[in-house]
């Protein structure tokens, strides 16, 4: 049993996540010092009426262009690595991940329909993108885990299997309308690499209301996530209404992978960095693993886009390249590890 | 003691698939006895287990507990009745004993709700029914089998149900510790008034312990009693073989089961 002071950790977490950001704020094609940073960051708060003695250009890199920018991954971050812990307890399973079961290509999928066959809809000044994109999320994890329990068993292969063929499809079809309905693929294709390169307020906005309740609801379900980590007999003897506790489950770990696919497309293996970490790090209780992991995947994507947006410059390299760069040596270590631990 | 009847199955048919686990089967539970449950693999004791707990639905017949008749119970409502120790419970990796004990308190608690003072309170009387409150904090994985038994029956006991089933709750452990399970379920009918029903392999360490043997064989019982009235040796023959011998111990003058020799 790890012994860990929670507020430790929590502070701990708390404070690289503002070192990421302030870090982040200032890199770029212009260097920016942590003074001016603060500066031009009181000059948006509308009460204080404050003026900065900092050129304006500098006050639109941060407030208009960077502060969005890093607020967005941010929030992708925490979704994602949420919904990837979400999904590894649901399934009992260490590898499933938004990315590997399919969600973040159905959600792609979904949100490329409505962009290229039907165009932006607004309903009651609330973007429907996130909306489109759960339907095709949904709609791909639902197959996933049909394909799944048909072969009798959920365990670790058939369930990834599943995921990466379903992913696949989907992939197939988003390419399909792309390439069929737009000769100009490259804007979308960045998009579906995923990236933040057009991330604006807009788009935090858009995030905040659907990650607000889905985290609410996941954090009151981490007793329970706990439970449903013994068998379904086990947990239905202890009175967990294990098929609703997993149809909820589900519907709200896809819920949070599909708004993040909506404003950044699809980044791979945050869903698994961040958990895993906090498993070897901080032990296997989803009371403290989901808020831990939803923490991490925050400052992990924050200092991706960093990376990704400097490492090149002038050129920009998708975020979701870089995490899949750090990803997949993670996910290999965890296939080997994994076979001693954990398999399903 | 022993003349309320806490819990009555009247009638009682199983269907596992297209399969028949049990048929016609009633019984009555007398309040603070503890009932083996002995038959050969794939009698129907697990499915006997698994119909009074919940888990699976008779198609015909009734259960009653304390009076109450049990039709479209909630999860939680049946875990605060009966609670279960299954045969093969998961070992939670990462889960300290406490933890584990405290999953027992679910059917208290809301969704969003954390175990309370009291529950951690019952959490740990509970540990120190089944003696393994010092392994509180320890992981379950750390722990032996028979150490780890034990932090699954006090899981079952912090549910504060009147009913205990366990299903084979000995088997897989060294003699040593299967005498240690059998005298703490013994404990827990003297002095908390559980009623336990326990499918046990074991017919000699089952007669030394029970109130109440029910033999069960092929999906029927056929026979229900004192320790005494089923070691028998044409009854014994007829369900177990013919390999099997009864002679009485010189000590206490107890009937027990040996096998024959060898020729």
């Amino acid at each position: 049993m790890r012994e860990f002071n929670t507020y430790k950790v929590y502070s701990l977490l708390i404070a690289i996540l503002l070192i990421s950001i302030i870090t982040s704020l200032g890199i770029g094609s212009v260097i920016i010092y942590p003074k001016d940073i603060i500066y031009s960051l009181l000059t948006s708060i509308p009460i204080l009426n404050y003026q900065a003695d900092v050129p304006d250009s500098v006050i639109i890199i941060i407030n208009q262009i960077r502060l969005p920018r890093i607020l967005l991954a941010g929030l992708v971050g925490f979704a994602i690595a949420l919904s990837g812990a979400t999904f590894q307890a649901i399934f009992k399973n260490p590898l499933a991940d938004p990315y590997l079961i399919g969600a973040a290509s159905g959600s792609a999928l979904g949100a490329t329909v409505v962009l290229m066959i039907i165009g932006p809809i607004v309903l009651l000044h609330i973007s429907i993108l996130p909306l489109a994109s759960f339907i095709g999320g949904v709609s791909a994890v639902g197959i996933t885990v049909i394909i799944a329990f048909s072969s009798h068993s959920l365990n670790s292969n058939t369930l990834i299997l599943s995921g990466i063929a379903v992913g696949a499809l989907a992939n197939a079809l988003t390419s399909f309308i792309i390439i069929s309905t737009d000769p100009d693929v490259r804007p979308l294709l960045g998009w579906l690499l995923g990236s933040f390169n057009t991330a604006n307020w807009d788009k935090v906005v858009v995030v905040i209301p659907y990650l607000i309740i889905s985290t609410i609801l996941l954090f009151n379900f981490r007793r329970i996530m706990n439970i449903i980590q013994s068998s379904d007999s086990e947990a239905k003897l202890v009175g967990v209404d294990i098929k609703k506790t997993r149809y909820i489950l589900i519907i709200l770990s896809t819920l949070l992978t599909s708004v993040a696919v909506s404003v950044s497309g699809i980044i791979g293996f945050v869903g698994l960095v961040a958990p895993h970490t906090v498993r070897l790090l901080w032990g296997y209780d989803y009371r403290y693993l989901i808020p831990f992991s939803a923490l991490l995947g925050s400052i992990l994507l924050i200092l991706a886009d960093s990376i990704g947006r400097t490492i090149l410059y002038p050129q920009e390299l998708p975020v979701g390249v870089i995490t899949a760069f750090i990803g997949v040596p993670f996910f290999i270590f965890l296939i080997v590890r994994g076979r001693r631990t954990f398999d399903g | 003691m022993g003349e309320i009847n806490i819990l009555k199955i009247k009638d009682i048919t199983c269907y596992l698939s297209d399969t028949k686990v049990l048929d016609n089967i009633s019984l009555d539970i007398k309040l603070g006895t503890l009932n083996g449950l002995i038959g050969v693999n794939g009698s129907g004791k697990t499915s006997l287990i698994n119909t009074i707990n919940g888990l699976i639905k008779p198609k015909f017949g009734s259960l009653e507990i304390d009076n109450l008749r049990l039709n479209n119970h909630s999860d939680k409502e049946l875990a605060k009745l009966i609670a279960t120790v299954p045969q093969n419970p998961t070992k939670m990796l990462g889960f300290s004993c406490l933890d584990v004990v405290l999953m027992g308190r679910n059917p208290y608690l809301s969704t969003g709700e954390w175990p309370s003072k009291a529950d951690i309170e019952i959490a740990f009387e509970s540990m120190k029914s089944t003696g393994v409150e010092q392994f509180a904090k320890r992981t379950l994985e750390s722990l032996s089998g028979g150490e780890m038994q034990r932090v699954f029956i006090a899981k079952g006991l912090a549910q504060r149900t009147k009913i205990l089933l366990l299903d084979e709750p000995i088997a897989n452990l060294d003699l040593s510790y299967q005498i240690q399970i059998m005298d703490i379920l013994y404990s827990l009918i003297k002095d908390q008034k559980i009623t336990i029903i326990a499918a046990l392999h074991d017919i000699n360490l089952a007669s030394l312990y029970c109130n109440n043997v029910i033999v069960i064989n092929k999906g029927t019982i056929v026979k229900n009693g004192a320790p005494k009235e089923i070691i028998e040796q044409d009854f014994i023959q007829n369900v177990f073989g013919d390999r099997l011998n009864i002679i009485q111990n010189p000590t206490d003058n107890r009937s027990i089961i040996i096998p024959k020799s060898i020729n």
